[in-house]
């Protein structure tokens, strides 16, 4: 249950980061808003990333798992639905949600690793941290590529934001769940070196 | 970490890749419609999928590589002769 909840929202967690790139020639004469500004969705997620990675694993190593989740699902899920306020001309409240995104999308990113030690057993924890980090990178191929046979060239502002608000709901809904149903750590460390986090 | 050459070399040269990934996904759009294309959207789709589906499968590959033979510089320059 723990592992389907955590995998589904890896799953949805980066979709964000490039739904502009395969569109940014669309979105820019669609929106008449300038190229640095459509690009600059994308590079807020790897901009955040660097300044954000190590306060964010600090942040989970002192507060918990649980914690993190709540505050990146939360972030990440304003973003997403700020995003939708794109406007012809104005790229101010899609700036800005890109960049609440780019913020909460790390505290997902940086956990496999410590999801599978809490809840898995010693010889399990290499493959669902391997899993963890596959959906991250199937999550990004998906979001990236997906845009690019949805709109084209023909497509107006609200068949873009359409796709936006779809966008939204697909993400929202496992992050609620993660939100909902993950739970810090089973009653019995699975591991020696669970049970030594665990008393720390 | 910091001083440990190997861990530079590796960390330089997984910066550069990335790096040149992340900002090939986010102007490819606009490189293949200055290079004349129609439909840039799908065609970028297509590109940015295959390379991300190419690393998806191939880290397995490499994994076992290195695994089974323990060549770590041989199969690092191997992932890196696209960019020579």
């Amino acid at each position: 249950m723990i592992l389907i909840v955590y995998i589904s929202a890896a799953l949805v967690n980066s979709l964000p980061v490039h739904t502009f790139s395969s569109i940014n020639s669309i979105v820019e004469d669609v929106f008449q808003i300038s190229q640095l500004n459509v690009t600059l969705n994308a590079l807020l997620f790897t901009i955040a990333h660097p300044i954000f990675a190590f306060p964010w694993n600090w942040v989970l190593n002192k507060y918990g798992i649980r914690p993190g989740f709540i505050a990146g699902g939360v972030l990440l899920i304003i973003g997403v639905w700020l995003r939708l306020l794109l406007q012809v001309g104005n790229s101010t409240y899609c700036l800005i949600g890109s960049a609440l995104a780019a913020i909460g999308n790390i505290f997902i990113l940086n956990t496999p690793s410590k999801v599978a030690i809490n809840w898995f057993s010693a010889e399990r924890v290499p493959i669902v941290t391997f899993t963890g980090i596959l959906s991250t990178l199937i999550s990004l191929t998906v979001g990236a590529s997906v845009p690019g046979f949805l709109i084209d060239s023909h497509s107006t502002p609200d068949d873009i934001r359409k796709f936006l608000f779809i966008e939204a709901c697909v993400i929202t809904v496992p992050i609620v769940l993660l939100i909902i149903f993950f739970k810090e750590k089973p009653k019995n460390p699975p591991s020696k070196t669970a049970k030594i986090i665990f008393h720390e | 970490m910091f001083t440990n050459k190997e861990y530079l070399k590796i960390m330089v040269s997984m910066t550069l890749n990335y790096g040149t990934l992340m900002a090939l996904m986010m102007v490819c759009d606009q490189m293949l419609k200055g290079m004349g294309y129609s439909n840039t959207g799908k065609l970028t789709s297509i590109t940015i999928a295959s390379a991300m589906i190419f690393g998806i499968l191939s880290n397995p590959l490499f994994s076992f590589l290195l695994r089974k033979t323990k060549a770590y510089k041989a199969v690092s320059i191997i992932c890196n002769l696209n960019y020579i």
